[in-house]
């Protein structure tokens, strides 16, 4: 389970464009349950995502995984708990513009000790699900919206984390695409992981099992 | 772990390729600093090291006469005090000096034949003929530098007349050419007996250039050379003295090294910190992106190291091995007189290189280590800025 | 990933071969004793790499000369320690030494 208390990450602090991104806010998102964050733009949405994913430190407040607060581990401590257990979908895509559709999703794995090779036959076969097969091996600057937005759902789903962590995943795509990452997130949830993400995509609310909306940074 | 870091160092060598115009222009700015550099220093380093060899064979004691603080000729009557001097082992006269023919200068030297005994060894470094020996003093046989026999087209057997400084012609026999091997001492050197040398120089009856002593074996020189301080108007060099003195002349501290050294320090910093800068933007976010992936702040910092170093140690190693065949094998063209301030360097005559060690690890250290504090310090500061920090600030 | 696996290759090959040129070279020059009679013999030789310097007929750069305590050899020495400027810019140096008359030719 994840519990957040009192979260609070004021960007800027004391200085004249001092900015109160996410302003104390506490919630508990069960294990194997979808969790949508909601609300209008600039509310807070991604900020509360980083914060619980420990890509962006709090200014204060406690994330507790299975009542362990993370928060108090060191840099390499909560490195080594993103690498096990986290997978990322970015609100910017952030897949590296040189490297292909199948090298950008195996790029995480060069932070394990594994060979990514051992891994392409079940990139290949997300890549079919979500019909983008042919575009393996094309350099993902030639990939429209929609193909990285789902090459990157792929790259997070590569290591079958325990915890997924998406940023407006179907901003990009087409209606045909969303319904296939619906379904591929219930399927997900069914696998016993845990996935939270912010989206203003009403059907994507209607899967989730929890909505929390945030107005302002706080909980509404 | 032994996958990872295969993994960590095909990432490293793949992001070469990525940043390809910034590998292109470390490679060449290193390439062409690292060639110049090290024809520089390794000529420099033979010079020196000649110099030290020159200086370890010469006399334990050279003595010169003083006067008004100026070296003059010094009397051969001094042969008989310096003798009786406990642990003198033998005393030999010497003259020698410069010779301007057309426009170059020569050095003569004139040898004491009683030190032509042969000895201290065989003297193998001659091309064609015979070197000097004692009953050769008087007759006017000389022994010629490669170049001058070069220069001159002159070989064992011939001729070849000196006009001195009082314009008197001078005849001498050439009965041996020095080869290749020893050109460093002896390309521009005639070498006669010194009765030979004292009528070609006018040298007052008794009297010689210095002369030049030999200590006993179980002797130390300076010890030897102490004893000497009361006799006037001499003064003593010892081999340190003068290898201290060569050692000044070609020495890293001479004005232009220093200066070169300083620029080329400079450059290559300026250069790998700009390079640095280009790629900062997307390095950073490529930093943030790999820590959100559970790349830990070492295994950044692994990935730039090796990327660097591979950069790094191509460019300067190659630089170093084509600044070395440019040295040994072309003379330097174009550097040498810049760089030394060596007036003349005939073709014939081949530097003497030295690839020291020192001046290796110095260049390595004036090239790969910059690069690698100047790429692996940002990483380090990206990889220890929370991820999101670091992609939203490469993005802005 | 299209890695440049070359660069690394030839890093390593290049660095291996200018380390054992170094040890090649050192080892060389350790083992040099071929004209150690010769140098012997002739006491202090010069050391012929710059052979038109008429630093002993300048009263300025003389200092420099007798700073290498007027041995032979000195004067070559001396041209190389070009503290003041660079040959190459100074036609005079390459002039033959002023105060000399002397000329060579094959008898």
């Amino acid at each position: 389970m994840i519990e957040v208390r009192n979260l609070t990450k004021i960007f800027n602090r004391g200085k004249f464009n001092e900015t109160v991104a996410v302003s104390d806010i506490s919630l508990k998102i069960k294990d194997k349950s979808i969790v949508a964050l909601t609300g209008p733009s600039g509310c807070g949405k991604t900020t509360l995502l980083s914060m619980m994913s420990l890509i962006l430190t709090p200014t204060s407040g406690e994330i507790l995984y299975d009542g362990d607060n993370l928060l108090s581990g060191s840099d390499n401590f909560k490195t080594n708990f993103r690498r096990m257990n986290f997978g990322f979908i970015f609100q910017h895509i952030n897949l590296l513009p040189q490297y292909t559709t199948i090298e950008n999703i195996l790029l995480p794995l060069y932070a394990f000790d594994a060979d990514p090779k051992e891994y392409e036959e079940r990139a290949y076969s997300w890549l079919k699900k979500l019909g983008i097969y042919d575009r393996a091996t094309h350099l993902v600057e030639q990939l429209s919206g929609g193909e990285q937005q789902r090459a990157a759902f792929v790259r997070a789903l590569i290591r079958e984390p325990k915890y997924i962590f998406a940023d407006e995943p179907t901003v990009f795509v087409d209606e045909e695409t969303s319904r296939i990452i619906y379904r591929i997130f219930m399927e997900l949830r069914e696998a016993g992981k845990t996935i939270v993400l912010s989206t203003h995509d009403p059907e994507l609310i209607k899967v989730a099992d929890e909505v929390y909306r945030i107005k302002r940074g706080s909980l509404a | 772990m032994m996958k990872k870091h295969r993994n960590l160092l095909n990432y490293s060598f793949d992001c070469l390729r990525r940043y390809r115009m910034r590998t292109a222009v470390i490679l060449i700015t290193f390439l062409i600093a690292t060639t110049m550099i090290s024809a520089v220093l390794f000529t420099k380093d033979g010079l020196e090291r000649e110099a030290e060899l020159s200086v370890d064979s010469s006399p334990d004691l050279t003595i010169q006469y003083i006067k008004a603080g100026r070296a003059e000729p010094i009397s051969t009557a001094y042969i008989d005090d310096i003798a009786k001097v406990e642990g003198v082992d033998r005393v030999l006269k010497r003259t020698w000096g410069y010779a301007g023919i057309g426009s170059n200068t020569y050095v003569v030297v004139g040898l004491d034949p009683t030190g032509l005994d042969y000895s201290r060894g065989v003297i193998t470094s001659l091309e064609s003929g015979r070197f000097l020996m004692p009953e050769d003093d008087g007759t006017g046989n000389v022994v010629v530098g490669k170049l001058i026999a070069g220069m001159l087209k002159v070989k064992v057997g011939d001729d070849m007349i000196l006009l001195s400084e009082s314009v008197d012609a001078n005849k001498f026999h050439v009965v041996g050419v020095f080869s290749d091997e020893s050109s460093i001492y002896t390309a521009d050197m005639i070498v006669m007996c010194l009765s030979d040398a004292n009528d070609f120089f006018k040298m007052p009856e008794g009297m010689v250039t210095d002369l030049c002593v030999y200590v006993e074996p179980d002797q130390i020189p300076n010890n030897v050379a102490a004893k000497m301080t009361s006799m006037p108007n001499v003064r003593i060099l010892d081999q340190d003295l003068l290898l201290r003195g060569y050692r000044a002349a070609y020495g890293a501290r001479g004005g232009i090294f220093t200066t070169l050294w300083t620029i080329l320090l400079v450059a290559i910093a300026l250069i790998a910190f700009s390079q640095a800068i280009v790629v900062g933007h997307e390095s950073k976010f490529e930093v943030g992106l790999l820590k959100t992936f559970g790349f830990s702040t070492l295994d950044i910092i692994e990935v730039r190291l090796v990327e660097s170093a591979v950069l790094g140690f191509f460019a300067s190693s190659l630089g170093m091995i084509i600044g070395f065949v440019y040295a040994a094998y072309f003379n330097a063209p174009a550097l040498v007189d810049i760089l030394l301030g060596w007036a003349f360097l005939p073709k014939e005559f081949h530097l003497p290189v030295l690839v020291s060690a020192t001046s290796v690890f110095s260049i390595y250290a004036v090239t790969v280590v910059p690069l690698l504090i100047t790429t692996v310090v940002p990483a380090w500061l990206n990889a220890i800025t929370d991820p999101e920090l670091a992609m939203r600030r490469a993005a802005a | 990933m299209k890695r440049i696996i070359v660069l690394p290759i030839l890093a390593l090959v290049f660095t291996a071969s200018l380390m054992a040129l170094c040890a090649y070279s050192e080892m060389g020059w350790g083992n040099r004793t071929y004209d150690s009679a010769l140098r012997e013999t002739i006491g202090l030789p010069s050391i012929a790499v710059g052979t038109n310097y008429e630093g002993t007929r300048n009263p300025l750069l003389e200092i420099f000369v007798r700073s290498l305590y007027d041995v032979p050899g000195g004067h070559d020495y001396v041209v190389s320690s070009s503290f003041i400027d660079t040959p190459m810019r100074l036609g005079f140096y390459r002039e033959s030494v002023p105060g000399f008359n002397m000329t060579m030719r094959k008898g």
